[in-house]
């Protein structure tokens, strides 16, 4: 299967104001919180991160999805396999996330953070923005079961049979774990965490694969 | 010897409980272009749309190319160019991007007669989609539909919007393409005049049921209109009635009679019967009404005044 440009370039720039906006909000979180950024010490500020990358996948799929739309119609009627599109939608994603976190990324591991907190009087900086340089690394593969989920939700609502809630239900079933899961990176607080991680990337593996025989069948176009 | 491009057997589509598409059987041979007739919500946006591979049928099945619609394999996907209505890029899509686009979908793109087609209506690389006027839309999907080279094209109201010229422009390079690769060609359009010139054979739809499919050049030759009195019988064998329409005291009837038509209408009816040749957009009002009729429905507002107009 051949990397199309053109085909990622597009599904990309259907993300691109939802990319800008995530970027905008990640970069100013991770410049602003004021505790530092690991688990341990993260409190509600976890909780208000992973309300972030909820919404920002929910929104990435939103544009990136919308099988019913003129531009769907267009694009899967260009002559791509449905496989090619599948595996285009998916790198598009991943770079929306990436470009994101990577926006997080240039705050945390240049001095801009440790700098921000000294100014505003924080005491733990700069000396603490070392240890905070896993901070956008530790939080990204909590996209791979919000994402996993999501292009199903979106893909199952466009077959021949719908079955529209099936998504939304698996969705909620990820947002009740999440947290859970997120918890993980404090293994000695919720030992048993580890257990629901698991279950959720196992969980999320199937998804994908399911998204991906479904995509074959998928109903395009208004 | 010709090969079969497309090919569906008792295809079914319903909406809810809505029949778009019912037990169609449609053949098109590669080198064909057909014009695909049917009055608004005859079910010829829906059959393209299965024919793509973008809409499931509810029973029955479509070939192309030799693939099962729904399961196209990527060598054949992607010789397979389609324009559906409404199935337009996004505004922000500069026309170079499309085109790239276009060029990493479909192996046989032509990006030299892209530009050319594009060039025939100034249109610049760098113009975004959503800055164009309808027609120069119309256009440039047409252009990169064609630059596709593809072995089937799937075409919903290509020259809708264009002015005269352009569309004229545009179904002549289609015959071009058609005469050089012999591409299979679907058009669903309701421009009759325009097609009925480059078209070889006609398919009608009405309500998602094929009233008729025929090679138009038989048709021209083969069938009349004739006006008889209203409470006269019809015709009988060898003559055969496609459709009938009464208006006032006179019925128009469309015969089909074989080589020797006139003749044999004269046969049946006598000399002084008034013949009239054979006129596509006619026959098509003629069918769709007689359909319509036959449901037990009147026609279609738009329907009703078309045949109005054409009587």
């Amino acid at each position: 299967m051949r990397l199309s440009v053109p085909l990622l370039l597009w599904l990309w720039r259907q993300t691109l104001p939802v990319t800008i906006v995530a970027a905008v909000a990640v970069a100013g979180l991770a410049l602003l919180i004021p505790a530092r950024l690991q688990p341990q010490f993260l409190e509600l500020w976890g909780a208000l991160m992973v309300l972030v990358m909820v919404v920002h996948s929910v929104a990435l799929v939103a544009f990136q999805g919308r099988p019913f739309s003129g531009p769907a119609g267009y694009l899967y009627s260009r002559g791509f396999s449905r496989d090619r599109l599948w595996v285009h939608h998916w790198l598009a994603s991943a770079a929306a996330v990436l470009a994101v976190w990577l926006a997080a990324g240039l705050v945390v591991w240049t001095p801009l953070r440790g700098w921000t907190q000294w100014a505003l009087g924080n005491p733990f900086y700069p000396g603490a923005a070392g240890l905070d340089a896993g901070f956008p690394l530790r939080l990204l593969p909590f996209y791979v079961p919000l994402l996993a989920v999501l292009h199903y939700s979106w893909i199952r609502s466009a077959q021949p049979t719908r079955g529209r809630w099936i998504g939304p239900i698996l969705l909620a079933w990820v947002l009740c774990l999440l947290p859970l899961a997120l918890a993980v990176e404090a293994p000695d607080e919720f030992p048993l965490l580890g257990v629901a991680a698991c279950a959720l990337g196992v969980a999320a593996v199937l998804l994908v694969v399911l998204s991906w025989r479904l995509h074959r069948n998928m109903e395009v176009g208004p | 010897m010709s090969t079969l491009a497309i090919q569906t057997e008792a295809l079914s589509r319903l909406y809810g409980r809505q029949a778009a598409l019912d037990n169609l059987d449609l053949r098109v041979q590669a080198g064909r272009i057909v014009a695909l007739l049917g009055p608004n919500g005859a079910g010829k946006t829906t059959l393209l749309r299965l024919l793509a591979g973008m809409l499931a049928p509810t029973a029955g099945g479509a070939q192309v190319l030799g693939d099962d619609s729904r399961r196209l394999s990527p060598a054949n996907a992607c010789r397979i160019g389609v324009m559906i209505e409404g199935h337009e890029p996004p505004h922000w899509a500069r026309l170079q991007w499309l085109a790239a686009l276009q060029a990493s979908a479909a192996r046989g793109f032509d990006s030299g007669l892209a530009e050319r087609l594009l060039g025939e209506h100034h249109l610049d690389g760098r113009a975004r989609f959503g800055r164009l006027s309808k027609g120069q839309r119309r256009w440039v999907l047409g252009a990169l539909a064609l630059a596709s080279h593809s072995d089937v094209l799937l075409l919903d109201e290509p020259a809708d919007g264009l002015d005269p010229a352009s569309r004229r422009a545009l179904y002549g390079h289609l015959r071009d393409q058609v005469n050089d690769l012999q591409s299979a060609v679907l058009v669903a359009t309701h421009i009759i005049d325009d097609i009925e010139r480059v078209a070889d054979e006609v398919a009608v739809l009405h309500r998602g049921r094929l009233l008729l499919h025929a090679d138009l050049e038989d048709l021209r030759e083969q069938v009349r209109e004739v006006d008889v009195p209203a409470t006269a019988p019809l015709p009988a064998q060898p003559l055969e009635v496609l459709a009938s329409g009464v208006r006032g005291d006179r019925r128009s009837v469309w015969i089909r009679g074989g080589e020797t038509v006139e003749a044999r209408i004269a046969d049946q009816l006598g000399g002084s019967t008034a013949v009239h040749p054979f006129n596509l957009e006619r026959l098509f009002l003629a069918l769709t009404s007689d359909a319509a009729a036959a449901d037990g429905r009147p026609a279609s507002p738009n329907e009703k005044e078309e045949v109005a107009q054409c009587a």
